[in-house]
């Protein structure tokens, strides 16, 4: 029974504790303001067009074209060309193929081209030897892509002397870009 | 005959009776009293604190203003060539006596790197002076009590959207009447999403100057 009286009194003294802490946190009077915010952000999105020619003496009057050039775009989900794939076939030294990339800005951000020259790859590594790839338009020429608007560059594909019978060579070239402000002039 | 005997006998009874009651009676109404009372009114202060319109200020308002932008950490602030993006502030009223009690930051069009300043005046508009305690950043529930650095994630991807650096005045007893101006660094940082609306809320609490500061 004397056990019973001291939980009783522990409990009371354990509430009025815990009521007094709750009271006090409860006392003080306050007022909120609010500080709403959202952030809208832009959209970053660059398109591609593209054209290439052979020259025109490589079609034979009776022949027809030696060497077939053909390019299909590979699209995102949105259906919006981010890369190109370009096939030759049949080429032989001293094939010229001409070519003009144009690049959109679709987005909303001005684009800052950034680099292509670290992101080329040519498979086999050997066929570096017997293709040359010129920039008639220098990519770095142009900076800054303003949104809605578009850039072109010209190229020239060029197949040496060394080039081989038989051979086949893949190259991928990616034109980086990041949103303009990023990029230290 | 009957009956006058029995009224003989009934008289004294009754007159017994009648000025033992007029004892009582009597006896309560014999002393003498007065009463004092005490009449009170309580009438409570008012704690209020309002956004000051117009006294707002940012580096990049909607118009021919170029953007600003800064490297992580608030590093290197300084002010680009090209007008991209753009802040709007506005304040709205919600229940709180036709005193301006949201400020509203819409960051529209921007991208990473983006930065904004701004300040704000926040005014007593209460009887009671108050002091600012503390702000609650959302999403995330960041309080800060000092004045700190912050970031944000925005979209739940676990990657900090924004940061933001926020001034002083915490602690200042602010008297009715009285204003101070707060303001904030906020910048936009690499993993937010492009083409996306994201929000994010600071509750800003001031409390009466007398219970300042808060118990741990």
């Amino acid at each position: 029974m004397k056990m019973d009286t001291k939980k009783i009194a522990a409990t009371f003294a354990v509430l009025m504790l815990a009521l007094g802490i709750a009271g006090y946190a409860y006392a003080h009077w306050s007022d909120t303001l609010w500080l709403k915010g959202t952030v809208t952000t832009g959209k970053f999105g660059l398109q591609w067009t593209f054209d290439a020619t052979l020259p025109s003496e490589n079609t034979k009057p009776v022949y027809g074209p030696v060497a077939n050039l053909t390019w299909k775009f590979v699209d995102d989900a949105n259906g919006i060309h981010k890369g190109i794939v370009i096939t030759l076939d049949n080429v032989y030294p001293c094939l010229n193929v001409t070519g003009h990339i144009d690049i959109k800005n679709i987005g909303t951000i001005p684009a800052g081209y950034v680099d292509s020259e670290s992101n080329m790859t040519v498979n086999p590594d050997s066929a570096k030897e017997w293709v040359d790839i010129y920039e008639a338009t220098p990519f770095g020429d142009i900076t800054q892509i303003e949104p809605g608007e578009d850039a072109g560059y010209n190229f020239i594909i060029h197949f040496n002397e060394a080039t081989l019978q038989g051979a086949t060579a893949t190259v991928e070239i990616n034109l980086v870009f990041w949103n303009w402000n990023e990029i230290t002039p | 005959m009957t009956l006058l005997k029995k009224s003989k006998t009934s008289m004294p009874a009754i007159v017994a009776v009648a000025l033992m009651a007029l004892t009582i009676v009597g006896f309560s109404y014999a002393h003498w009293s007065d009463t004092l009372s005490l009449e009170g009114t309580v009438t409570t202060g008012k704690l209020c604190a309002e956004f000051e319109k117009g006294m707002e200020s940012q580096k990049d308002p909607f118009g021919p203003f170029n953007d600003w932008t800064c490297d992580e950490g608030f590093g290197n602030i300084h002010q680009l060539t090209k007008n991209i993006g753009y802040t709007n502030i506005t304040y709205e009223t919600e229940n709180h006596d036709n005193c301006p009690n949201i400020f509203k930051v819409d960051m529209v069009n921007v991208y990473p790197s983006y930065y904004e300043h701004i300040g704000f005046w926040v005014k007593n508009c209460g009887t009671i002076p108050w002091v600012l305690t503390k702000v609650t950043f959302n999403p995330g529930s960041v309080v800060i009590t000092t004045p700190e650095y912050v970031t944000l994630d925005l979209n739940g991807d676990g990657k900090a959207d924004i940061e933001i650096k926020w001034g002083d005045n915490f602690g200042i007893q602010t008297d009715p009447g009285k204003d101070f101006e707060i303001s904030f660094q906020i910048h936009v940082l690499e993993p937010i999403p492009q083409d996306s609306v994201l929000s994010f809320t600071a509750a800003i609490e001031v409390i009466n100057w007398n219970e300042y500061p808060l118990p741990p």
